[in-house]
């Protein structure tokens, strides 16, 4: 009965816009209660933030995009990758897609890839002939593209959550990552060729005049990205170096920003780490009770009895995380994780395989109708109706899942780096 | 009353903001500082290691005071959307003072936390002769808490009177 009137109450203050954190404190301390159990267990679990392992690899690669994002490094990517990539059929296109992945995987995809490029993407498309709906699409799901590329935030997340190895968790997704990248890039290629689109011929004085402008931003992905599969460093320690080369690259040699912006940009991206690590916090405790009260391992007993087959599991956990993104990503994976992660592997499933899994999973969840993140943001960015977007990005959705399809059922895509 | 409310949210958020941009200063600047240490004289202080991760505490502690005050935080806030005018109004009165009882409760509870710990007595890290306590840390998550809870109260009260009016 009362955990009847709990759960009622929680779902109340859910509808009306009591913050998440709100829930799982609240949900957290009345089961400790019920369980005579004194509610400072919840804290005591908040507590261990501090001794999560890489946990400055949150705030210090929040704080790196952020000033990023802000500074011209997006107009400098674009100018490169067009130098680079323009000449190849449905060139544009595919420059949209690399350019995006980029940016999105270093700035942690919280959709700020669709205002800081798609606004200067679009009219670049359309002006080359793409057709619009093929552009309003492309852009729409570009903006989670790349999340499965280091240092990609949900990426780190994920192992913290899942204590799973952030090194093999990056090694796991590159394949699917380049798949991905790849099917959208023949996709974009049929298209432009369809469409006639022009090509605008290489020209090395205009890679080089990009290379110039770029100098020190090209090394940033090189360090960051390199050093991470390579083994040199780990999450925290790229964050830092991020951290570090960002503030000097943008502050001191571009002085994009200028530095009485700097103290306000800290505070704005630091609302972001707040409003995840709070999250993360309060599901700790609340992980904690349910991971007592063994709740995944009845979870299972039920599963298992109505479908004992992985195939049908992995299935029903595909359409499960499509509906659980429609929270957002971070705390998605912060309150999902916990309960998923020991019921999939009780069904043989490899963690790290898992977290491929998960993470292209909510990449989609991003473009689905009708909440998805992406489509929101397209629709104020873009200024089209919700119907339009819905519908051009529809062909893209069917090529995400298709690969998701792929890296669902082929574990090997991404396991044979990381193991 | 709204007019004071809004103030006081400012200037919190105004002193939350600029501890925030401090705080993250010293995060990367320690971090680096020992990232080199590692790479290049493979050694490091376990001071700054422990420090760095309850550095992290504090500021999850104020980002969420400030995510707070811009209405940052996430919520699933499905009802909320289709309501407009008083009705609106009302719900996000009832989502803050949701969130202020809440806030409140962990608030007690994290007090009771940092008894425990100040009774205990641990010590976290000594740098040279100076030794830190770990309740010092402990003590931040009921101020954080606190800071929450205060934030909610302020938006609550706010909402009082768009209510009225």
């Amino acid at each position: 009965m009362s955990a009847v009137l709990i759960a009622l109450a929680a779902l109340s203050a859910a509808a009306i816009g009591a913050p998440l954190f709100t829930l799982l404190g609240g949900l957290g301390l009345a089961l400790f209660h019920s369980a005579g159990i004194d509610g400072s267990a919840v804290i005591v679990e908040f507590f261990r933030l501090a001794s999560l392992p890489a946990l400055s690899a949150i705030p210090l690669f929040t704080a790196a995009g952020f000033i990023l994002a802000e500074s011209r490094a997006p107009q400098r990517l674009l100018g490169l990758t067009q130098a680079l990539f323009g000449w190849l059929p449905g060139g544009l296109a595919v420059v949209a897609l690399a350019a995006c992945a980029l940016f999105t995987a270093f700035t942690g995809a919280s959709g700020v890839t669709i205002v800081a490029l798609g606004g200067l993407l679009l009219p670049m498309l359309l002006q080359q002939g793409y057709p619009e709906r093929f552009s309003l699409g492309l852009l729409s799901c570009t903006g989670s593209l790349g999340l499965l590329f280091p240092p990609s935030l949900p990426i780190i997340l994920y192992g913290l959550v899942a204590q799973v190895s952030i090194h093999e968790l990056f090694l796991a997704a590159l394949v699917p990552g380049l798949l991905l990248l790849g099917t959208l890039a023949l996709y974009a290629g049929i298209v432009g060729a369809r469409a006639g689109v022009g090509r605008t011929p290489f020209s090395r004085e205009r890679l080089a005049r990009a290379v110039r402008a770029a100098a020190w931003d090209i090394p940033l992905p090189f360090i960051v990205v390199g050093g991470i599969y390579a083994g040199f460093f780990t999450a925290s320690d790229a964050a830092a170096v991020m951290a570090a080369y960002v503030l000097a690259a943008e502050l001191l040699i571009h002085r994009d920003i200028p530095l009485r912006k700097l103290p306000g940009l800290a505070a704005r991206s630091m609302a972001l780490v707040g409003a995840i690590l709070v999250v993360l916090g309060t599901a700790l405790g609340l992980t904690n009770y349910l991971v007592d009260a063994q709740v995944p391992d009845q979870l299972f007993a039920l599963l298992h009895a109505f479908s004992p087959s992985k195939a049908l599991f992995l299935i029903a956990l595909n359409a499960f995380l499509l509906v659980v993104n429609m929270l957002e990503i971070y705390s998605a994976i912060v309150i999902a994780v916990p309960i998923v992660a020991p019921i999939a592997i009780q069904y043989g499933i490899d963690p790290v395989h898992l977290g491929v899994i998960f993470l292209l999973n909510l990449e989609i969840g991003y473009m689905t109708p009708p909440m998805g993140l992406n489509l929101l943001l397209a629709n104020r960015r873009f200024e089209r109706p919700l119907g339009t977007l819905y519908r051009a990005a529809a062909p893209f959705w069917l090529i995400h899942t298709a690969v998701l399809a792929a890296v669902t059922y082929l574990p090997s895509l991404s396991l044979s780096l990381s193991k | 009353m709204k007019k004071t409310c809004s103030l006081i949210e400012s200037r919190l958020l105004a002193a939350e903001r600029a501890l925030l941009a401090l705080f993250l200063g010293l995060l990367i600047a320690l971090s680096v500082l020992q990232v080199i240490l590692r790479g290049v004289f493979s050694s490091g202080w376990v001071w700054a290691d422990l420090l760095l991760r309850h550095l992290i505490l504090l500021i999850a502690l104020l980002g969420a005071g400030t995510a707070s005050a811009e209405g940052k935080q996430f919520a699933i806030d499905g009802l909320s959307r289709l309501l407009t005018g008083r009705s609106k109004a009302a719900a996000a009165l009832a989502a803050q003072t949701f969130t202020l009882g809440v806030c409140l409760l962990l608030a007690h509870a994290a007090l009771r936390f940092a008894r425990d710990e100040f009774a205990a007595g641990r010590t976290l890290l000594s740098i040279g002769g100076f030794e830190l306590p770990q309740w010092v840390f402990a003590a931040a998550v009921p101020a954080g808490f606190l800071l929450l809870a205060l934030h909610s109260a302020l938006q609550a009260l706010c909402s009082i009177s768009d209510v009225k009016a």
